[in-house]
């Protein structure tokens, strides 16, 4: 038998669960956060059930239908344009007052909705009553109760998706303004006909002002028509009606359904009395972010070591082998590839630190705090989130700055984006400070994460003059509940995260650490000094000549251009097995922190790169960032060696 | 009195009234339960004095001074003095209230139970309020912390 094709969505406000239903539902591992926002494209799963093949479709978060920023155009514009099947509008339970408004939206695009009443343990916390029955009766739709981190069941689920005994028809506005809305679905029926957009929708948001219906309607030649009815009712700004007449109709429908308890002092607030504390706020901030480094420090280290342990006995049974398969296991793979997998456990122990920044809900707060400050470099709160992704990685971190709804501010947070330091660049940093700074290594670490932090800022100052971006965009930015994040999320996320480097280094990083020991033994036989690689080196090294950087650096930095980590493994290559030893024969205190420097700014990562396309859609952006970046690299690496050598003279 | 979310110091709860912001902000805020006549709490000002942080419904977001100041509404009682116009209130609570709080209280003959009348307000800097007959300057830090009720 055929299998019978559904297509459903999940849509509702943002951070109510749906990307955590995506997962129960598909079994995947999508991005889970405990903050507005997490998701901000459409992503796609699949799953069979009895006969059906069905196909769901996660989406950003939206308060309204109303789209501002490109996230909430996304989900928008999903719904219009592919009408899916079915909609499962998950709401967090504890707070449905405010999300039915979407769902009524919703019922008005004649979109067939199941409402998914998420969060159902918070609700028993809480000791909220809701009688589920009696809400699906007056909402003329199935209701299904769920704990979407817990799984779910899906013979419930997809039994309310497929049954088609309920309908909606509540006429919830002002006998007068019901009539205007028939007139107006009357006039625009017979042009709108071909396409199929659902006209009440049309004509009830075309009355609140948005943009989109004005346009739809402005293109069948409608809107002065339209307006002339309007004109004729009482209703020619009905927004405040049409949001009045929802909200009347969502409390007389919880006054029946649901009883809450009075609220007293919960533990939200009391954490938050805390950490948002006007004195107190801003230390445990910066104090929050240094204890993320020095966890991820100290309980990676004695792994890293293991780990180094393990691959400089590996590396004694490379070189055994004879001839040019021993040299490429030992100096390329081993030492190559191994100085940067010594660091696999600091990057998950990374991830694991963010994972619990992300899925308590203090990043908000977080935002919160920071805003002010944000404001003064001419960008907001919303900014602020993408720039801590970015420690973990800048690729990813450039997608959430869909969130903000000034386009210029977005390109600025874009630009920017890559200074912030990510976890590939860490490893270039433990290497270099671990062989120079010894005991002061952190240190010396955490200060180049000050200066990456600082100088992302400068340059969002320098950007929104140059692109004349005079204010950020208005905010408005919820606080989730804190929770306690679970042993399972946080392995999910420190894995999906984590992964992404396993497999760089089993790819590209391998791929071009093999590449330079090629280079490195053409033609064939020769010593290092004098081969393909040495050549290219030492072309390009005069360009480095004023900043110090032999043609091993020089080569170095340029094959770290496809992925920092490639830097490291370049020197790997030619250290023989030690490479702090190594590195102190071609760098001296000075210049390796001015390296440290360079690599800190110069030239987003390929990756970074193709995002930036992407996300900007034009090469103008990466390629500007490029070289913005190159020579910024250049003057402050140049500045700082030669303020350095003048200061300590070694 | 019509005041604006900005001029409400913490702890206050007031009325929205429906206010001329933009449209689009004003249908954000609607769709996360921001309609006139609505409660909303004054939750937490951030630590360098911007953004604050609302209450309304079960849902906490913050918004920022320029999109506060757009927004009216009408504080209810018990009211800071800080936002209280023109006319005769008894004093019902102090928040906080550290020795020097209550030293400084007590100078300016204010005590819990007592009646002010408040003479002036601007909304900026100082206030002139009549306690027992005479008249006392409150600075605007102070006059956030004292809670008053209407009398009839
Ligand atoms: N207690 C509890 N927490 C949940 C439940 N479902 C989701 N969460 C938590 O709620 C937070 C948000 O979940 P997400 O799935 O990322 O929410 P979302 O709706 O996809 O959010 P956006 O993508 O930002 O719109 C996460 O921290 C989840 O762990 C639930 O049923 N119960
Ligand atoms: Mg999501």
């Amino acid at each position: 038998m055929m299998a019978k094709k559904i297509k459903i969505a999940l849509i509702g406000n943002p951070n109510v669960g749906k990307t955590a239903l995506f997962n129960a539902l598909t079994g995947s591992h999508q991005y889970v956060a405990n903050w507005p926002g997490v998701t901000v494209e459409k992503k796609t799963g699949k799953f069979s059930w009895k006969d059906y093949e069905v196909d769901v479709v996660d989406l950003p978060g939206i308060y309204t239908l109303r789209a501002r920023s490109i996230d909430e155009r996304v989900a928008r514009d999903y719904l219009i344009q592919e009408r899916p099947d079915v909609v499962l509008d998950v709401v967090d339970a504890t707070n449905l007052s405010r999300n039915l408004y979407l769902t009524i939206q919703l019922s008005e695009m004649n979109l067939k909705t199941v409402l998914i009443l998420n969060q159902m343990d918070q609700v028993e916390n809480m000791n909220i009553k809701i009688n589920t029955s009696e809400l699906s009766k007056r909402l003329g739709i199935r209701v299904v109760e769920t704990v979407a981190t817990k799984g779910v069941d899906l013979n419930e689920i997809m039994e309310a998706a497929l049954d088609t005994s309920l309908s909606v028809r509540y006429q919830i506005y002002p006998e007068p303004f019901e009539k205007l809305v028939k007139k107006i679905e009357e006039i625009s029926k017979d042009e709108l006909k071909n396409n199929d957009i659902p006209l009440r929708w049309l004509t009830l948001s075309f009355s609140e002002g948005d943009e989109l219906a004005k346009k739809i309607l402005e293109k069948g030649g409608l809107v002065k028509e339209i307006e002339k009815a309007a004109a004729a009712s009482e209703y020619q700004n009905a927004s405040l009606v049409i949001a009045r007449s929802r909200y009347n109709f969502i409390s007389s429908t919880l006054k029946q359904v649901e009883v809450r308890p009075k609220v007293s002092w919960t533990v939200t607030d009391a954490l938050d009395h805390v950490f948002t504390h006007k004195i107190l706020g801003i230390p445990i901030f910066v104090s929050i972010l240094w204890m993320m480094f020095e966890f991820a420090f100290s309980s990676s280290s004695p792994l890293s070591d293991l780990i180094e342990l393990g691959f400089n006995v590996l590396g004694g049974y490379a070189h055994a082998i004879p001839g040019w398969l021993g040299s490429l296991i030992g100096n390329g793979i081993i030492s190559g590839v191994g100085s940067v997998l010594v660091f696999v456990p600091l990057i998950f122990f990374m991830f694991f630190a963010m994972g619990i920044l992300e899925d308590t809900g203090y990043m908000s707060r977080a935002a919160f705090l920071i805003d002010r400050l944000m404001h003064r470099f001419k960008l907001s709160g919303k900014a602020f989130i993408p720039m801590i992704l970015g420690f973990g990685c800048n690729a990813s971190a450039i997608m959430t700055t869909r969130t903000i709804e000034s386009e210029k501010e977005r390109l600025i947070s874009i630009l920017i984006n890559p200074f912030i330091s990510c976890s590939a660049r860490l490893v270039v940093y433990a290497v270099i400070a671990g062989a120079f700074f010894g005991k002061f290594a952190g240190l010396v670490i955490f200060s180049i994460y000050m200066i990456s932090v600082v100088f992302a800022l400068s340059m969002a100052v320098v950007f929104s003059f140059l692109l004349k971006s005079r204010e950020s965009s208005p905010l408005t930015m919820e606080l989730p509940r804190y929770q306690l994040p679970t042993g399972k999320g946080l392995w999910i996320y420190m894995w999906s995260r984590g992964k992404h480097f396993l497999k760089k280094a089993g790819g590209i990083i391998l791929g071009a650490t093999v590449l330079v020991w090629f280079l490195s033994n053409m033609p064939w036989g020769t010593n290092a000094q004098n081969s393909w690689a040495a050549d290219i080196g030492k072309t390009l090294a005069p360009i480095f000549a004023p900043l110090h950087f032999g043609w091993h650096i020089t080569l170095a930095l340029l094959f770290g251009g496809v992925a920092k980590e490639v830097t490291v493994t370049t020197l790997g290559t030619f250290a023989g097995g030690n490479l702090s030893v190594f590195l102190k024969t071609v760098l001296d205190p000075i210049n390796a922190y001015a390296l440290m420097l360079f690599v800190l700014i110069y030239i987003p990562c390929v990756a970074t790169q193709a995002v930036m396309h992407m996300e900007t859609g034009s090469y103008k952006w990466p390629i500007l960032s490029v070289v913005w970046s190159l020579s910024s690299a250049y003057v402050i690496a140049f500045l700082f060696e030669t303020v350095g050598h003048l200061v300590v003279r070694i | 009195m019509i005041v604006t979310l900005r001029d409400c110091p913490e702890n206050t709860k007031c009325v929205l009234v429906d206010s001329d912001i933009p449209d689009s902000l004003k249908n954000r805020l609607m769709g996360m339960g921001w309609l006139p006549g609505k409660l909303i709490e004054v939750v937490r000002r951030a630590p360098m004095g911007d953004p604050t942080i609302y209450l309304v419904d079960s849902t906490k977001i913050f918004l920022r001074e320029d999109e506060s100041q757009m927004i009216k509404v009408k504080p209810v009682y018990p009211m800071p003095l800080a936002v209280a116009e023109k006319g005769v209130y008894k004093i019902v609570s102090f928040l906080g209230g550290g020795p020097r709080f209550m030293e400084r209280a007590k100078n300016n003959d204010l005590s819990i139970d007592n009646i002010v009348e408040v003479i002036s307000n601007l909304l900026r800097g100082k206030i002139i309020v009549i306690v027992n007959g005479r008249e006392y300057t409150i600075g605007r830090g102070f006059s956030e912390r004292i809670f008053v009720e209407a009398v009839k």
